[in-house]
């Protein structure tokens, strides 16, 4: 059976694109720990934003380790699916800084979304390939491992069967996939297509709810609420990633102006309380 | 004003807001109210809440309103204006809030708006270069922050994918079931009714799906506003002006 690792996303507690956060990397990774999460997922522009303002990785990495907490991934949006070649070159020069900063974080796993893409025109599903077969081989000289993530809302990556064709195409049939509940039902692939990735590696699970009511087309991110508050059946979503085996991080990424008004630890506390719930409900089918 | 439920519920939620009793709101009169958060501004705001005013004050300049405090007669906002200007006051703030009450159905205005996710770069992206194709005082208007964007918000966008018009809502203050509303258009596509339409799309594609009740506030002098919103099913619910004294 799989082992759920509970782990936190710096934007459920402030506004990730605020060009300085109410609630900084240390304070997030904090009040996460003191809220009994296993894990925290970073941004990439708060980690380079905490070392421009004359912090210390190695310190920041000894924070974690004391506060018993792991930096489960980085949430960065390095353009390396794009045509431009000039943008390309440079986001993989990204991605490598991205990927050292997380290294001295102890942090295995970068987010591979399709920034730069997620408008029209559709990308060739080889020339992808090729390019996340680029980004990965960074990762191997560096020691991180790109997470490929599927965004409801591109033109390029949006549904399961995106991510598995590139994965293939790309010869890295095993590499890892992020999902995430709200894009699996923006891009209209649905929480049951976990299922689909039975024989897929996947590391990092987004979690969330979503209201009922609204088209899946005009839902946006600012629509995730915590689990338990919305109406997506995510029990059985996790049921059937408990079937896997070893670990799967379960991170809670919202971006919902309630919780960025209100007292971080309560936010935080909250947020462990509705995902362990979550969990408990999986194994007692009915007291969700 | 109007005699609907969305406005009964906003200026209930507004005399509670202002630290009085929503009963009042069934007695004609005129309250006053000392607003610590007014303290040290010389501010005197009167509210119109149908029967009722409320007058909310910087606790400083409360012993000034005696003259106008009277438990059995509503004060009105032209008896207000008047008692501003005779005691050396400027209007700095006027204000009507509407409630939508209407069974109308909106139509589709065809111009397929666009739903923005600020998560998306391309979003943030367009609605930047569409705050440098607008004027400040428009900016102010439409309280148009790139720092704080409003959650739920719809564009029309011409053919190269710019921004022509621009709708966003945010829970109101006072009462988050309501959504104000804020709306801009371009200025060289204005009056060609892209500001109704992109608010029309902003309701029936964001706000209703999601019960949000919408609130739409504008500046009584602002007649293209006033026409937009009345032209959609808005009808005033309250009204505030602002006076601010004359430091002692």
């Amino acid at each position: 059976m799989v082992s759920f690792r509970l782990c936190l996303n710096t934007s459920t507690l402030s506004n990730p694109f605020l060009g300085e956060r109410p609630v900084d990397l240390v304070e997030a990774i904090e009040v996460a720990a003191a809220a009994g999460f296993d894990g925290i997922e970073v941004w990439m522009r708060d980690v380079h934003a905490h070392v421009n303002d004359g912090g210390d990785l190695d310190a920041l990495r000894r924070r974690v380790d004391d506060l018993g907490l792991r930096v489960e991934n980085g949430i960065g949006f390095a353009e390396w699916i794009v045509d431009d070649d000039q943008t390309r070159h440079a986001a993989l020069e990204s991605v490598r800084r991205d990927m050292a900063a997380l290294v001295t974080l102890g942090c295995g796993r970068l987010a591979a979304p399709p920034a730069g893409a997620v408008e029209a025109p559709e990308i060739d599903v080889d020339a992808v390939a090729r390019r996340f077969d680029a980004l990965c081989d960074v990762g191997v000289e560096v020691g991180v491992v790109p997470q490929l993530e599927l965004w409801g809302f591109s033109a390029n990556m949006s549904r399961v069967s995106d991510v598995i064709a590139v994965l293939d195409a790309a010869g890295r049939p095993t590499s890892p996939v992020l999902l995430d509940a709200y894009h699996l039902i923006k891009g209209g692939s649905g929480l049951g297509a976990v299922a689909s990735f039975v024989d897929r590696t996947l590391e990092v699970f987004h979690v969330n709810d979503l209201p009922a009511g609204i088209e899946r087309g005009d839902l946006v991110d600012a629509d995730r609420v915590l689990p338990g508050e919305g109406d997506l059946d995510l029990a059985s979503a996790v049921r059937e990633l408990g079937g896997r085996t070893g670990e799967i991080v379960m991170s809670l990424e919202l971006f919902d102006r309630r919780l960025w008004n209100s007292d971080p630890t309560v936010v935080a506390g909250r947020s462990i309380d509705a995902l362990r719930t979550l969990l408990e409900s999986t194994v007692h089918p009915g007291s969700e | 004003m109007s005699s609907g439920l969305a406005g009964d519920r906003l200026r209930a939620s507004m005399a509670v807001a202002l630290g009085a009793s929503s009963d009042l709101l069934e007695q004609v009169g005129t309250s006053v109210v000392p607003t610590t958060s007014r303290a040290g501004t010389n501010q005197v705001a009167c509210y119109q809440l149908g029967l009722h005013t409320v007058l909310s004050c910087d606790p400083s300049v409360m012993a000034s309103l005696s003259p106008l405090f009277d438990r059995d007669s509503a004060l009105t906002d032209d008896a207000f204006r008047s008692w501003g200007h005779r005691v050396g006051g400027t209007i700095v703030g006027q204000a009507v809030m509407k409630s939508w009450e209407t069974s109308l159905h909106l139509p589709s205005t065809g111009h397929g708006a666009h739903v923005f996710d600020w998560t998306l770069e391309p979003d943030r992206r367009r609605v930047a270069a569409f705050v440098d194709a607008c004027d400040d005082h428009d900016l102010d208007e439409a309280e148009l922050d790139l720092d704080d964007l409003d959650d739920l918000a719809v564009g029309i966008l011409d053919a190269g994918g710019d921004i022509c018009a621009y709708a966003s809502s945010r829970p109101f203050d006072e009462d988050e079931t309501f959504g104000d509303i804020a709306v801009i258009v371009r200025p060289a596509d204005r009056a060609v009714g892209l500001g109704r339409a992109v608010v029309s799309d902003l309701i029936t594609t964001l706000l209703l799906p999601r019960h949000v009740e919408p609130l739409y506030r504008c500046d009584p002098n602002n007649t293209g506003s006033d026409r937009l919103s009345a032209g959609l099913g808005f009808v005033p619910a309250l009204s505030l002006t602002l006076v601010e004294l004359e430091s002692v």
